[in-house]
């Protein structure tokens, strides 16, 4: 039998076999009801994650935790401008940043695998606001924690998710809520999971920064300040820290109770149109990803999650409103409802 | 991204079911279609997905074990994952792997994969 790295000569520059002598580093981390078991071989990555370290502080856990496995390789070199690259069929997803760094999500076992550079390691906000963001998305629904394309704002322990079309003004939308009695959530993507074997739910954010679109600064003049950068996805946007730049209260998690899908409509006026729940349901099936047939349980577990989600108090806002103006109307609705 | 095209490849002893969405990449492998064949019960399954939007050159492999997962990462232009379990190799190979790409430096490495879960490889230590 010949080595890996003969056989295929020379066009393997490394080989590396992930394993507890080379990633003896371990940390437990709690990601919006996902829990991760962290092995790896870099303190610098322990310490930009430390703020989700399990200490208790998600008071929902669910089940099967998620291995996260990464190993920092010192020859690798960073691409400070690559963009992210995402690939994936059946129970594979590939995610490069540059040509050298890359991710495997593994959902049939739970496992994310990866190699990094030592710059990457301890960079903070790709972990918090990128990698971990991007990992709970992929992998929280094999877990029973569903990522739904929505914001979530919290008023007296009430959760309001906003869905709509990319575009519609979610984001725009949450931190006009937040300059009022609501409490920031999630501007874009929010991970909702059972509680317990309980029929309520809990809606979780992960804390990263509230992404608005470059015209947005039309209606906060505390972007004013702030210029665009490309984000990850490759629009140009604003990336600011809510509680920072609004001072907006910011909250981990809520329970959702009502539901609204936000449209944008050229007459003046907000009007609020109740939403079949069925259509709802829909809306967020369509725009979920595909999962491998291998995963029976997890397909099932998202679907009653959506069917609980949008069980409840549901409309369609149609709003030819300024944001300020939107967030008034429901503020208002949502104290009389 | 669907993959209508499919073949049996002879590798070494074994013989590996090749699904693919362009048949550029089934040309350089020697393949004979699953007609003749049907009596044959492939022992890997290969799915080479096109990705015609991915521009770019492979880049020298990176591959990592971790459990039954083997990885190789050429940058965005060619990413693969064998599972080798359930003896399945999935490939993305982007718009600009020409023929000599592929013949040179990607299918070497997805043989590489396939020796390796053949246990025709013993590991890391070249």
């Amino acid at each position: 039998m010949l080595p890996f790295r003969a056989t295929v000569n020379p066009v393997v520059t490394r080989f590396h076999k992930f394993g507890p002598d080379v990633l003896p580093l371990h940390a437990e981390l709690s990601l919006a009801g996902v829990r991760c078991l962290l092995s790896t071989n870099s303190k610098e990555i322990l310490s930009c994650v430390s703020h989700w370290f399990s200490t208790g502080r998600y008071p929902y856990p669910t089940g099967q935790p998620v291995n996260l496995d990464v190993l920092v390789d010192s020859s690798i070199n960073r691409d400070p401008s690559a963009k992210a690259h995402f690939r994936g069929l059946r129970h594979l997803v590939f995610a490069t940043f540059g040509i050298e760094e890359v991710f495997a999500f593994d959902l049939l076992r739970r496992r994310v695998v990866g190699t990094i550079s030592a710059a990457t390691a301890s960079d903070s906000s790709f972990w918090n606001t990128q990698l971990l963001p991007i990992m709970v998305g992929v992998m929280g629904t094999t877990v029973g924690v569903v990522p739904l394309h929505s914001a979530c704002l919290d008023r007296d322990g009430k959760g309001l998710l906003i869905a709509g079309l990319s575009g519609a003004g979610k984001s725009t939308l949450s931190v006009a809520l937040a300059q009022r009695e609501f409490s920031l959530v999630s501007d874009d993507w929010t991970y909702v999971s059972r509680d317990g074997n309980t029929d309520s739910l809990i809606a979780s954010g992960l804390s990263v920064p509230v992404k608005l679109l470059p015209d947005a600064v039309e209606h906060f003049a505390e972007l004013k300040a702030f210029t665009p950068k490309q984000s990850l996805n490759g629009e140009l946007a604003f990336e600011v820290d809510a509680t920072k730049v609004f001072r907006s209260q910011v909250k981990s998690i809520s329970r959702p109770h009502w539901l609204i899908f936000l449209e944008r409509d050229n007459r003046p006026g907000c009007d609020f149109i109740p939403y079949d729940p069925e259509d709802a349901r829909a809306f967020y099936e369509r725009s979920a990803e595909l999962l491998p047939e291998e995963l029976p349980g997890a397909a099932a577990t998202r679907s009653e999650i959506i069917r609980m989600v949008t069980s409840g108090n549901c409309f369609r806002v149609r709003s030819g409103e300024l944001p300020q103006r939107t967030a008034e109307a429901i503020d208002h609705f949502c104290n009389g409802a | 991204m669907p993959s209508p095209l499919k073949a049996l490849l002879r590798f070494e002893e074994e013989i590996i079911f090749v699904e693919t969405n362009d048949s550029s990449l089934l040309l350089p492998l020697g393949y004979f279609d699953s007609e003749t064949t049907s009596a044959i019960s492939p022992a890997f399954h290969w799915k080479l997905l096109r990705d015609a939007d991915v521009r770019g050159k492979p880049a020298r492999a990176t591959i990592l074990m971790a459990g039954g997962l083997l990885v190789a990462n050429m940058g965005p232009a060619c990413l693969a994952g064998m599972d080798l379990e359930r003896k399945e190799l999935l490939a993305f190979i982007g718009g600009e792997v020409d023929p000599q790409d592929y013949q040179n430096y990607v299918f070497p490495v997805l043989s590489g994969l396939t020796r390796f879960a053949m246990g025709k490889v013993v590991g890391a230590n070249a």
